[in-house]
């Protein structure tokens, strides 16, 4: 599947109609055209799906998740109160200071040229005291639609269903290995078995081999811990199982060398833990295995691709954000 | 005579009611700007699902979107006489959504990491190849699209997160339609580099 196609020039020609394809933003004829392009052109027929997966991946729906408030009366209502308290009153002062601008302004200039000649001779403590109205007003003038200065965070009223109050989310924002309440039990010790059963089959990671093993060796562990459950421990522990097993029946058919396969090994082992289990899967689980899987696949292909990947999961599971699971 | 009079007042309620419900987008502003500052809530009653959905879609989490979208409101409600009302109000609010929704997650990853404009959100899936492999992707996409050049970012944004239209993108950033639609192409052709470098595209295409 090489890209570009043959005919260069005229597929690179047709990469800004694509574009404009894909968005329903091109005149019939333009569309008659790049149909009748695709239809002929494989290269282009795959550009246009890779478009498409990167318009799903914004834009895409999330299963049970409906892009909607719960309770869109309550909505409105919610905004009108913090309107009326945050927004209100400036908006009043500065509509009024709007259309006295002008006249203030002169008053204030006036006034101060009048103190200051009047009261010339000794010190001025009243001359200063204009300016400060006028300094009032510049911020307002210059508020611009993009840049309107946000409301204070901590003073705004939230809605009773906006639930997590920031400082919560702060808190969580830490890496969570405090919950690492028992570091015997549970998590940490299946994940640092499994880890160094899996070094054994392919090299010992504790010689400070790569920086990379390394920390996963530290680091699965504490990141898992975290987040799971007695639940995800032996969820990770039967996908490894299963992983090493299939990837086996891999290795012998010459196959793991590709991110292909890698992929078929992991949805296969997914959904066989889904159709056994019956219970739902950890998505932390899913996705540290995921990871491991891929750390696996990069100490046999040396693909450095694999390890953009890999740091990409890790950001991503040392963010408290991957929660829930899969039924 | 007196229950004439009455219907009569009641028909003028519902008169003065109904046109706010079907007054354009326009009126309902000048109405706002003039001191009907309850006005405002027919604007949120009919733009909350675009805003939200947009708020949704950045933040990914239904709690930090309802605050965006609170929060997009306010903003828009205390710029509204910068607002030009020869441009579609949807838009304008779309655009102010959008800068909330990346400012409120830019300070949210401040205490997370690194250069991620935003990370996953709470998942539910029929399958968890699809959940998982779903994750990676975006997450990836999404840095991705945080690490265009500026100037066709936002273009690139007010259309996949926001779904305007070229019109009202060209409209919004000052910019002919043909600029918009090459700077799209441009930003997807990047977009797919990216990805590809990162071996994304090698595998299947079913993700």
């Amino acid at each position: 599947m090489s890209l570009p196609g043959k005919g260069e020039d005229i597929c690179l020609n047709m990469r800004n109609l694509l574009s404009a394809y894909l968005d329903g933003e091109t005149t019939p004829e333009e569309t008659a055209r790049a149909d009748a392009h695709l239809r002929t052109c494989e290269a282009c027929r795959v550009v246009l799906a890779r478009y498409r997966t990167i318009e799903r991946a914004i834009s895409g729906e999330v299963p049970g998740s409906d892009q909607a408030p719960h309770d869109s009366a309550a909505f409105a209502k919610a905004v009108m109160s913090r309107i009326r308290e945050a927004g209100n009153r400036p908006t009043i002062k500065a509509r009024i200071l709007t259309w006295r601008t002008p006249i203030v302004s002169a008053l204030a200039i006036a006034a101060t040229v009048v103190l200051a000649l009047y009261l010339r001779p000794r010190p001025q403590p009243e001359p200063t005291q204009p300016a400060p109205a006028a300094t009032v007003l510049s911020p307002h003038e210059r508020q611009e639609i993009g840049e309107t200065a946000p409301q204070p965070v901590k003073g705004r009223p939230r809605k009773s269903g906006g639930a997590l109050a920031a400082p919560t989310r702060a808190q969580l924002a830490e890496p969570p290995v405090v919950a690492s309440a028992e570091p015997g039990q549970g998590m940490g010790e299946i994940a640092r078995d499994e880890t160094s059963v899996k070094d054994a089959t392919a090299k010992p990671a504790r010689g400070g081999v790569s920086f990379v093993q390394d920390f996963y060796a530290t680091r699965s562990a504490q990141t898992i811990t975290g987040g799971a459950t007695a639940q995800s421990d032996s969820v990770v522990l039967d996908l490894r199982r299963k992983a090493d097993r299939v990837r086996t029946e891999l290795v012998s058919a010459g196959e793991t060398h590709s991110m292909d396969s890698l992929k078929l090994l992991l949805g296969d082992v997914l959904a066989r833990i889904a159709e056994t289990s019956g219970e739902p899967v950890d998505v932390r689980a899913a996705l540290t295995f995921w990871r491991d899987e891929y750390a696996v696949l990069a100490k046999q292909s040396g693909d450095s691709a694999i390890q953009s990947r890999i740091s990409r999961l890790e950001g991503i599971l040392r963010s408290q954000r991957p929660k829930g699971s899969f039924e | 005579m007196i229950s004439l009079a009455g219907v009569t007042m009641v028909l003028i309620v519902i008169a003065a009611l109904r046109s706010l419900e079907s007054a354009p987008d326009r009126e309902i502003v000048a109405g706002v700007l003039a001191g009907n500052t309850d006005d405002f809530e027919e604007l949120v009653v009919r733009y909350q699902r675009q805003v939200f959905r947009i708020a949704f879609r950045v933040t990914r989490d239904r709690d930090d979107a309802t605050d965006v979208a609170q929060e997009a409101f306010v903003r828009a409600f205390l710029a509204l006489k910068h607002y030009d009302a020869e441009r579609p109000f949807g838009a304008w609010i779309s655009r102010i959504t959008l800068n909330a929704a990346f400012t409120f997650c830019s300070g949210r990853n401040k205490q997370g990491d690194d250069q991620m404009r935003d990370t996953p959100y709470e998942v539910k899936a029929a399958d968890g190849f699809s959940a998982v492999a779903r994750i990676e992707i975006e997450t990836a996409v999404r840095a991705a699209v945080a690490g265009l050049p500026e100037g066709i970012r936002e273009t690139f944004e007010l259309r996949a997160y926001a779904d305007l239209s070229y019109d009202e993108i060209a409209h919004e950033v000052g910019v002919p339609r043909g600029t918009v639609m090459s700077r799209l192409a441009r930003a997807r052709e990047r977009l797919r580099e990216v990805l590809e470098q990162q071996g994304f595209g090698r595998e299947n295409e079913a993700v």
